[in-house]
């Protein structure tokens, strides 16, 4: 797994040993900026991620830098025997070309169901028009979402929606998460629901007033 | 009281990102609804502006119709009298004759090809064009999106762009794409309700709302304007109908 330290990071890691689903080796992405990125609520000087693996006893390395693309973090994650790598980034922050070729698969989970909601805050778009947000999982290709689908849920709009970016959106990725990975145990090979990823409409960060009134929306 | 901010500075010089914008409440929605009265107002008060492009009237007239007999039906169930919200009837009604010609000085959406350079204000005159005629779906989608992804990553509209439709050539400060975008938006958004053209449309119209007159004057039809505004403002209305415990001023 590569992992930055995000909200949605640490409900992936509970999740994923709660469920006794660890993985053989993390690789940790640290903001050693004062301001937050992308993804982080607050950030974690004393490093809870860091804590968390330890006690679950799950080995991990602390990257030289919070950069996914950089060369120092390519090399490490090629040099790694692992053939998948669950990915969980900063926000916004996409794959190059450098890393989808190490020949590795990078499993991501998106935040929305595809095809029909590809690109950036696609939760609160499915919020205003069917009231519902999804989740799908992907491996990564260098088509923004377009990747093969293995899973993709939809789910009840949460009670309180002011929580969706840290809460109920990780909640929902990590759900799928959870199913793809017992899926893959399993049946010893990843399939798919909807191979031909194509099509579908792609999003972009929604205008505030658009995500005040998916906020504000009746249940 | 809570404010608006996006159309407080320029945003041609600074584009806003709207990455992770914060939860400010209901009143939030009513400083949105506050700032694009004010403009409405603004753009109306000078809206009896000739028009520089004769297409500028065209666009206007048809769009208004259709604009029209589409709010009419969605209001129909919740507010009937909307026209009363943006004070519809005083929105300007050209009154010259519209040139029978004006087919001829667009050119067709099949004429233009990913392969080439393109000319934003010609795709744009003939996507409209094509919407107001309800002709080549598939191609108004296919190049409204080529813009719309263009527009979001850069916040900008370029005089052209290259064969592959990337990154965008010339000046990226004339006005009149920027309306002519709103508009085709506009009009897109009624049709489909695909939100993800109103929040493009939004962004814009925010960038327009930022610019002082006189940047807008010389090359953007204000009574334009005011109706790509109303436009926006009722179907932000509309969703917000659905809004639990609504308290609107």
């Amino acid at each position: 797994m590569v992992a930055a330290d995000t909200t949605r990071t640490q409900y992936y890691i509970k999740e994923i040993i709660k469920h006794k689903l660890l993985p053989n080796y993390i690789l940790l992405l640290l903001n050693n900026d004062k301001d937050l990125l992308p993804g982080q609520s607050k950030s974690r000087i004393d490093n809870e991620l860091a804590m968390l693996l330890e006690k679950a006893n799950i080995q991990y390395d602390i990257a030289p830098n919070s950069d996914i693309n950089s060369s120092e973090v390519v090399g490490m994650i090629s040099n790694r025997p692992e053939p998948v790598f669950i990915f969980s980034g900063f926000g916004g922050v996409l794959l190059h070309n450098n890393i989808l070729e190490v020949g590795k698969k990078f499993l991501h989970v998106h935040g929305g169901y595809l095809p029909n909601y590809k690109g950036s805050t696609t939760n609160y778009y499915s919020l205003i028009e069917e009231n519902t947000i999804g989740a799908s999982s992907i491996f990564l290709t260098k088509e923004i979402d377009c990747g093969p689908v293995l899973i993709r849920r939809k789910f009840p709009a949460p009670k309180d929606r002011t929580k969706l970016d840290h809460i109920y959106d990780s909640e929902a990725r990590s759900k799928v998460l959870i199913e793809t990975l017992n899926n893959y145990v399993k049946s010893g090979s990843w399939d798919f629901e909807l191979e031909n990823n194509l099509g579908g409409e792609t999003f972009y960060i929604i205008h505030p007033v658009l995500k005040h009134l998916a906020i504000l929306g009746k249940n | 009281m809570t404010g608006y901010t996006y159309t407080e500075v320029n945003c041609l010089e600074k584009p806003h990102k709207y990455t992770y914008t914060p939860y400010l409440g209901i009143e939030f929605i009513n400083a949105y609804f506050r700032d694009r009265l004010k403009n409405i107002r603004r753009f109306k008060l000078q809206d009896r502006q000739p028009y520089k492009h004769e297409i500028d009237s065209y666009f206007y007239h048809e769009s208004k119709r259709q604009f029209e007999v589409i709010l009419d039906n969605a209001f129909c169930q919740v507010d009937e009298s909307w026209r009363s919200l943006v004070n519809w009837e005083d929105l300007f009604t050209p009154q010259e004759s519209i040139s029978t010609s004006i087919n001829d000085k667009i050119e067709t959406i099949t004429s233009f090809n990913i392969e080439s350079e393109i000319n934003t204000e010609k795709l744009l005159s003939s996507l409209i064009f094509s919407q107001l005629n309800i002709e080549n779906e598939e191609l108004i989608k296919e190049w409204l999106d080529r813009l719309v992804q263009r527009f979001e990553v850069t916040k900008k509209l370029y005089e052209t762009y290259p064969a592959g439709f990337r990154k965008g050539q010339g000046i990226k400060d004339n006005i009149r794409l920027y309306w002519l975008f709103s508009l085709m938006l506009a009009l897109y958004y009624v049709r489909t309700t695909n939100i993800k053209y109103l929040s493009a449309l939004l962004k814009v119209s925010d960038l327009l709302c930022s610019l002082s007159d006189d940047i807008l004057v010389s090359e953007t039809p204000l009574q334009g304007l005011s109706l790509i505004l109303s436009i926006e403002f009722l179907n932000i209305k509309l969703l917000s109908y659905n809004v639990q415990e609504a308290v609107f001023e």
